[in-house]
């Protein structure tokens, strides 16, 4: 069994420095692996960034990050990408990290995501390049993030998402904004590679949980979703799943 | 000296009297307080004579109001010394509530002919910042104010009352009770019909919520604004008090006057909870056709979603 950490949106400055600190420093007596679902900085400043790496500095167990729209508010994601991993943090961006934990090998791979809405409700690579654009952003984060889920070999797969896959875990945000909180390209990426578990943020005012049209769990894990430092997930507490 | 009739109202000898002496010394000032409230059409003043002048200028003032035969006293407080026309109280203010720049102040004031001396008056925006700003736990008696507030009404610029006083709950509080007791009716804002008051509120919404999002102190994307009852309601989540405070300022800065009520959650940090265990166990994901309704919280997973297949 590996106990996943997850938490999103925790939007650090220097005016929230230590904010999550108190409830992390036993986190390896609760969890073997901490996810952080993007919005990890309030304006995407480096700054910011280096409270986000010594919120998350030195847990004992590994930190694996994707960013969020806010963390790329001032055209800085590189540097704050660049200053995490520095910190020890792995942050996935269309990529994926094995690691070898106490209950086995968990697998994960993350991308920011963007928005575009979910079927029968969606944007499309249509009319104005404006819209094209914003639609193939949305479609190559998610394929970059299928590609990246497939080339794991692990006993658990994650897939770590900023925007969601879903619609179910956006219940309790406005629905005219719901192309701006996800898109399904994520769900069918996650699903291509049947993940265990898909974890999410970016909709503050969401629900906690979902599940893919493939049956795999979605956990929208946004601290003002969850109220709490972290939510932990046990995976494989039926055993390890069969290799397919 | 001649001797003058009794007037009705002994206080506007005295602000004469300073008024004369202010002159006479060349200390630049403009009557404010309740005086300057009376000059622009509000009740004869009651308690004291209120003057700004500037600060360098205090020792000059001083000299001149004790050459005159008045007691002058330096109170602790640091931003106003008092002469005392017999027992009658007269402030000459070198710091006023609200504002930090006294020159600008007096460089704004006008002349009025009041008890037939005419001299320097505060703006009448000025007075009702300098009022709104001095509000605080110790002092919030309304009434005062409000009667000093009503007869300036026409002559305020309230868009500039908003800008200025905006990081304080009691003028906020203030300016929603002028509103509700249509003290600010002149405005023109609530002077117009329903149809294109709607419109103008769709409008101050929108205007609203872009600078939440997008001005630099806030990037709250989490902040919906909606009108109620003419007033701005701010609802959704950041992460501290202080962002709480921001997003309420940045928002009456759009608000064109329209008071602001800020209902925005700061995100609560708990220690966590029991873990998940994963997979559901069959039973705890049934199938389902209809997704949980909006709103409602942590619904229960449901098996598939409806409508579509990847």
């Amino acid at each position: 069994m590996i106990r996943v950490a997850a938490v999103g949106d925790v939007h650090l400055a220097p005016d929230v420095r230590g904010r999550l600190r108190p409830h992390l420093t036993d986190i390896g007596a609760h969890a073997d692996v901490l996810l952080l679902a993007g919005d990890l900085t309030q304006h995407g400043t480096c700054p910011e960034a280096e409270v986000v790496a010594a919120e998350f500095a030195g847990l004992g167990v590994p930190v694996v990050a994707v960013l969020g729209n806010h963390d790329y508010h001032c055209d800085m994601a590189d540097e704050i990408t660049a200053l995490l991993r520095a910190s020890g943090m792995t942050v996935l961006d269309g990529t994926g990290v094995e690691l070898d934990l106490p209950g086995g090998r968990l697998g994960v791979a993350g991308v920011k995501g963007f928005g575009g809405g979910f079927p029968s409700r969606c944007a499309s690579e249509f009319g104005e390049p404006e819209m094209k654009d914003f639609v193939r952003h949305s479609r190559l984060l998610a394929e970059g993030l299928g590609k990246a889920l497939r080339e794991l070999s692990a006993d658990f797969l994650v897939a770590l998402t900023h925007y969601s896959p879903v619609p179910e875990t956006l219940a309790g945000e406005p629905l005219e904004i719901y192309p701006f909180l996800g898109s399904y390209f994520l769900a069918e990426a996650a699903d291509s590679a049947a993940v265990d578990l898909h974890v999410h943020g970016h909709a503050h005012a969401g629900s906690e949980q979902g599940v893919t049209p493939g049956g795999a769990p979605v956990r929208n894990v946004a601290l003002p979703v969850l109220n709490r430092a972290y939510a932990v997930y046990c995976l494989g507490s039926e055993g390890p799943r069969c290799p397919e | 000296m001649t001797a003058v009739p009794e007037s009705p109202f002994p206080l506007l000898d005295t602000l004469k009297r300073g008024a004369s002496v202010l002159r006479a010394a060349g200390v630049p000032f403009a009557l404010a307080g309740g005086g300057a409230a009376y000059a622009r059409g509000a009740a004869p003043p009651v308690h004291d004579i209120d003057f700004v002048i500037r600060e360098a200028d205090a020792d000059t003032a001083a000299k001149a109001f004790t050459g005159n035969g008045m007691r002058v006293v330096r109170p602790p407080e640091g931003w106003l010394i008092k002469a005392y026309d017999g027992d009658r109280m007269i402030d000459l203010i070198f710091q006023l509530a609200g504002h930090l720049d006294t020159q600008a102040l007096l460089d704004r004031a006008e002349e009025f002919t009041v008890a037939a001396v005419p001299m320097p008056v505060l703006d009448a925006t000025d007075m009702v910042i300098a009022w709104l700003a001095s509000f605080s736990e110790h002092h919030a008696d309304f009434a005062g104010t409000l009667t000093c507030v009503r007869p300036l009404r026409e002559q305020v610029d309230w868009d500039r009352v908003r800008a200025e006083t905006a990081g304080s709950p009691f003028a906020a509080a203030f300016l929603l009770l002028l509103r509700e007791l249509r003290v600010l009716a002149a405005d023109a804002r609530t002077r117009a019909d329903g149809g294109s008051q709607m419109k103008e509120d769709i409008y101050v919404a929108g205007q609203i919520e872009r600078a939440l999002r997008e001005d630099p102190r806030t990037h709250e994307l989490g902040i919906r604004v909606e009108m109620d009852q003419g007033v701005i309601v701010l609802r959704g989540d950041v992460a501290s008090g202080e962002r709480k405070l921001l997003v309420a300022t940045v928002a009456a800065e759009q608000a064109a006057g329209v008071p602001v009520r800020n209902e925005v959650r700061v995100t609560r940090v708990q220690p966590p909870e029991t873990p998940e265990m994963l997979p559901l166990p069959e039973e705890a994901a049934p199938a389902q056709e209809i997704p949980p309704p909006l709103g409602s919280p942590g619904g229960a997973p449901s098996g598939t979603s409806p409508g579509w297949s990847s």
